[in-house]
């Protein structure tokens, strides 16, 4: 149970420590039951999603061995490119694994596509969905631009992963560009590391409330809007106009449709 | 400073909460089962150190409150005088409605005046 919900935490967040986790859990589940069918899938993808492509193999192997009718497991090992397994395969080590599931959460992304694994325990369709969601960065920009200009808003800045400014703002009582971009940059670091540390996920949103003026900082995906405001603006106001923001254009348009 | 604690856990979706000085020492604490003091402590004590270095040269660093929202979690600092109050709230639950029962203990805890170790 625990090693499931934390696959779908590592699905929905790619947090390394969540991947770690539930390899752990699911290891010991093996352990005590070899023909777990539920245990060998969830190892399977988790080793799918990290690009463990002999470890997937293997496990789905075990799937196979319970389940031999299970055409979308053959037609899944037929595309990684395997039509035999001599069942001898080493044990990838648990150091190897968090190597691993801690490179795809630098990256941001998962080495296997999770939505062309086998559906075999009927996953959360949205959390497949999720992790490839559309990005408008040229939308985001303008918007980012545009969230700057509202009164009460000193700077806004749209960091990617690796901390590059994509688009910014800043009036005459915010602090230079460069400087904002560095305190989110390092807001940013803190925070994540903290919820990580705190086996919390993956961060959100992080707030801080000073006499001197007010930060937010939301994560989506692999970007980042920082926004340093005062009067009339508050944490929950701003917060609702990054949420607009980013449900603009990091949204499918189906998703928008729907909202 | 328990109780003030005990009354905020009360409050539904908080899983508990604990006063810390500012180098993270515990000063009173009320945490849930799966929750570790010095462990909690020390990630709120590095947590603040961290922003207020970075924010200390733009003059933002005395900042009364701190939230982080994650995934599976959400984390309240409050400057509540000679402590820093600390609470530890469930995902599910909004910050907006609780954040007023933080205020309200962080000005009791405040009221309590110095700390001495």
């Amino acid at each position: 149970m625990q090693g499931e919900i934390r696959v779908e935490r590592f699905l929905r967040d790619v947090v390394a420590q969540d991947a770690v986790h539930a390899e752990h859990a699911l290891r010991r589940v093996v352990q005590i039951n070899s023909g777990s069918v539920k245990a060998h899938a969830l190892l399977a993808e988790l080793y799918h999603l990290v690009g463990a492509v002999a470890d997937c193999r293997r496990h789905l192997h075990r799937v196979l061995a319970e389940k031999p009718d299970a055409d979308d497991v053959q037609a899944f090992l037929a595309r990684i490119g395997e039509g035999t397994w001599d069942g001898e395969l080493e044990d990838l080590t648990s150091d190897a694994f968090a190597t691993l599931a801690r490179a795809v959460e630098e990256a941001g992304d998962f080495v296997g596509a999770p939505e062309v694994f086998p559906d075999l325990l009927c996953h959360d369709a949205d959390a497949r969905r999720r992790a490839r969601l559309h990005v408008d960065i040229d939308g985001l920009s303008r918007d980012i631009a545009r969230v700057g200009q509202t009164a009460g808003v000193r700077n806004t800045v749209l960091l990617d992963r690796d901390g590059k400014v994509l688009a910014e703002h800043a009036d005459d009582a915010g602090l230079s560009r460069r400087d904002f971009a560095h305190v989110i940059r390092q807001l940013r670091s803190t925070a994540d590391d903290t919820s990580r540390r705190m086996d919390a996920g993956a961060l959100v949103r992080a707030e801080i409330e000073s006499p001197a003026g007010d930060l937010t900082i939301v994560r989506v995906q692999r970007l980042t809007v920082g926004a340093l405001y005062s009067e009339p603006l508050r944490a929950d106001s701003v917060w609702e106009l990054l949420q607009d923001l980013t449900a603009r254009n990091l949204s499918t348009p189906t998703e928008v449709a729907h909202a | 400073m328990r109780r003030v604690l005990k009354q905020l856990n009360d409050v539904v979706g908080v899983k508990g909460s604990l006063a810390i000085t500012w180098d993270g020492m515990v000063v009173a604490s009320h945490l849930g089962r799966n929750l570790e003091e010095e462990f909690v402590a020390a990630m709120a004590s590095a947590a603040l150190h961290s922003m207020r270095r970075a924010l200390a040269p733009h003059a933002l660093h005395t900042f009364n409150r701190l939230t982080l929202v994650a995934s599976h979690g959400k984390l309240v600092l409050a400057d509540a005088g000679p402590a820093y109050l600390v609470v530890v709230m469930d995902r599910n639950v909004e910050v907006g409605p609780v954040q007023i029962e933080i205020e309200s203990a962080a000005m009791r805890i405040r009221q309590l005046g110095e700390i001495r170790i």
